[in-house]
């Protein structure tokens, strides 16, 4: 199903990337791949080879008119590394002979395109659109993750022929332990080639026990990722940012999150190591509702938890949520907590509390992220801990009359450091008229 | 030649014949509500097959077979829930509890004094109802020692969102508890996690004590015990009962039963839930039970 618009979505100042979830198919062959990343997204897959869609099975599809192929506009080849496959022209050649076919993508990692004749083959057969894999902004991260010296430069150059043939680059950068700090940087090398959009994917957690080395806390990995995103907008070059939870996405960068993924031809076995994904907040968010926004893996909710207290729901009216089926038994409901009444938690009063001066966690001051917040015993100071790349600071927020004063806590040169935060959180709580007092 | 995998799995423990479902079978969960299987039922396997398993595997499987052939004889088919309890203490003998449903008291034949009666002549249950009380459900603590007539067995009584073991004619209050639809009433289950006291919300990854595949449930229960917290999730399907055993240290011939039975098991959803305690900073799962109806 389509998701229906965001009302919430700014109009958008760089049009958004099309979404390929609904016209476009994933053609699955070459299980294998000539680079070794770390946090391969296929690694399972690729350590016992699936055979993938074969030539022949391709050919028959795109000659039955009753099959799923009938009716696209895109056709995405996809592995393991394609390029690695003699056969890859024959099938871009096919998918370009059924008739709605607008567009023919691969994705790859780029290297073997440095091979301007090769590069050719490929475009000549149809491939028109380009999904290049990048991960790091230098040779030094971009190699320690693909495990290959020398794989930087090639994926440039690759690109760079990409970028003279006059082809669609499209890249892609998942969203890792190894890469998060460095994401803006990635985009102002990859913006000067004119990608047609830059993506970003929150990590794809196929192998669990892995997860640990690359999964990000979504409050570390917020600001990295605004950022990026922005710096992809300041470039003109709309960003697409998959698997984050939407909620935590500003406004005027909603029209740029995009969870959807077209459909995929690959052994049914893939779906078993699927990671499941979901949010403990889906029955009441619209978000989750109009399928906008998958949530947290649940890899990374064994790991990092449900972040219960920095999700944001949209939330759905209660009379929506039944509308959408969601309350639809006659199950009698004897509640002790509604007899009790409302209670707030101290997180949710000091969430409230932040919200008066226009701060949240996982939100920005000053390009530091708020990661937690909590009460002196006795209430007469809030400990702030925010962190900027591997920086962390954490300021004390005193009671104070009539605005609270922030003080950096530390030694010199954390103070150094933090103190134009210090002033920037100064600033945002003095611009309240009436502070309420620390929670 | 090579033998299919499931072949090179270990047999089962019970020696009693497997257990099939009819075509009609009425399946239900562990508060007594019928539920429409996720699967055709007819043929498979019935949940009563896992419990036997259990009661095999602890060595009282010929002792176990007689409560259950009695209680159906005696109540009928389809009128009880059984839970299956692993203990993580050290040395702890397995455990199973006997549950006996009658939300509106309409069922003549369903008293503790006959149930008692009924189980008279396999173990001893020491539990006197003092006048009759608005119960809506009863149960019937089982172990090896009571099988074996070694001790005499507990009733506990739930009523109203509680519920009192009775030791002769001695009551005490165990257990006060909550369900909420995990969709619709995040809010509350997430005012009861943040109220837990062997619970630290803002220090514990709240996803230990409410996994995904509790969330996917159909109902989950938070109750307050005299020594844990407790969290039980209704109706998940037979692969989130198998991670369920493996994760809660379940004899695993249990586990080894869901997995090499998965697909005579698809039709059925299983009710599971865990005790924990904040001990030491630290938290510390202390019994785990699974559920289901014979």
């Amino acid at each position: 199903m389509r998701a229906p618009p965001d009302a919430r979505a700014s109009k958008p100042r760089v049009p958004p990337a099309p979404s390929v979830a609904h016209d476009s198919l994933v053609v699955t062959f070459a299980f294998r791949c000539n680079l070794a990343c770390t946090f391969c997204m296929v690694e399972d897959v690729l350590e016992a080879p699936y055979p993938g869609v074969s030539l022949e099975r391709f050919e028959a599809l795109c000659r039955d008119p009753t099959s799923t192929l009938q009716g696209l506009r895109r056709v995405t080849f996809s592995g393991g590394e394609v390029t690695t496959s003699k056969l890859l022209p024959d099938y871009v050649r096919l998918a370009r002979s059924l008739p709605e076919v607008r567009h023919v993508r691969i994705q790859t990692n780029a290297t073997r395109l440095r091979d301007r004749a090769y590069l050719r083959s490929l475009l000549d057969a149809g491939v028109d659109e380009l999904f290049v894999s990048f991960h790091g902004h230098d040779a030094a991260s971009t190699e320690a993750i693909t495990r290959r010296p020398g794989s930087f430069d090639q994926i440039l150059a690759g690109m760079r022929e990409i970028r003279a043939a006059g082809a669609t680059l499209i890249t892609n950068t998942a969203l890792v332990r190894q890469n998060y700090q460095s994401l803006a940087a990635i985009v102002e090398v990859v913006a000067p080639l004119a990608p047609a959009s830059i993506e970003m994917w929150s990590f794809w957690p196929r192998i669990h026990e892995h997860t640990r080395e690359f999964a990000v806390p979504v409050a570390e990995l917020r600001g990295p990722v605004i950022a990026a995103m922005r710096a992809c907008l300041a470039r003109g070059i709309p960003p697409v940012l998959k698997w984050f939870p939407r909620c935590l996405v500003p406004p005027d960068l909603l029209p740029y999150h995009d969870d959807g993924q077209p459909q995929m031809l690959i052994e049914p076995e893939f779906w078993d190591r699927e990671p499941g994904y979901g949010c403990l907040y889906a029955g009441v968010c619209e978000d989750h509702h109009a399928q906008r926004c998958s949530g947290l893996s649940h890899a990374y909710v064994e790991l990092h938890g449900w972040e219960q207290d920095l999700l944001r729901p949209r939330r759905v009216e209660a009379s929506d949520r039944a509308r959408a089926g969601g309350a639809g038994d006659d199950f009698v409901l004897r509640n002790l907590v509604k007899d009790g009444g409302p209670k707030r938690t101290h997180t949710a009063r000091v969430a409230a509390w932040l919200d008066a001066f226009g701060l949240a966690f996982g939100g920005e001051v000053a390009g530091w992220t708020l990661v937690s917040a909590r009460r002196s015993r006795f209430r007469e100071s809030l400990r702030l801990e925010l962190r900027r790349s591997e920086r962390r600071a954490v300021l004390q927020i005193a009671a104070g009359d009539p605005t609270p004063k922030v003080v950096v806590v530390g030694d010199a040169r954390a103070r150094r450091e933090a103190e134009p935060l210090a002033r920037a959180l100064g600033d945002a709580l003095s611009r309240c008229a009436s502070p309420p007092p620390i929670p | 030649m090579q033998l299919p995998l499931a072949e090179r799995a270990p047999p089962r423990v019970a020696r009693a014949p497997l257990e099939r479902c009819g075509a009609d079978e009425p399946l239900h969960d562990y508060i007594l509500e019928r539920y429409a299987p996720p699967a055709p039922p007819e043929g498979k396997l019935r949940a009563l097959n896992l419990f036997v398993e259990s009661l095999a595997d602890a060595g009282v499987e010929r002792e176990g077979l007689r409560v259950i052939d009695t209680i159906r004889e005696g109540l009928g088919p389809h009128r009880t829930v059984f839970g299956v309890k692993s203990h993580t203490q050290k040395g702890a003998e397995p455990g199973w509890e006997l549950y006996f449903y009658d939300f509106e008291r309409v069922h003549a034949d369903l008293q503790i004094g006959r149930v008692v009666e009924l189980l008279g002549g396999l173990l001893d249950v020491d539990a006197v109802e003092p006048w009759p009380l608005p119960w809506h459900m009863f149960s019937v603590e089982l172990s090896p020692e009571h099988l074996r007539r070694e001790r005499p067995a507990s009733v506990d009584v739930y009523l109203d969102m509680r519920s009192y073991k009775v030791r002769g004619t001695s009551w005490e209050l165990e257990n006060v508890y909550t369900f909420h639809d995990p969709r619709q009433e995040i809010d509350e289950l997430l005012h009861r996690a943040r109220s837990l006291v062997h619970f630290d919300h803002l220090r514990w990854n709240l996803a230990h004590v409410l996994p995904p595949d509790f969330l996917a449930a159909h109902r989950v229960c938070v109750a307050n015990k005299r020594r844990a917290d407790a969290v039980y999730a209704s109706r998940v399907p037979t692969p989130a009962l198998t991670r369920f055993l493996e994760r809660h240290s379940f004899p695993s011939a249990l586990s080894v039963f869901a997995r090499r039975h998965a697909a005579e098991l698809d039709h059925l959803l299983w009710d599971v839930g865990v005790d924990f305690q904040g001990t030491d900073g630290e938290l510390r799962f202390v019994k785990a039970g699974v559920y289901g109806s014979f």
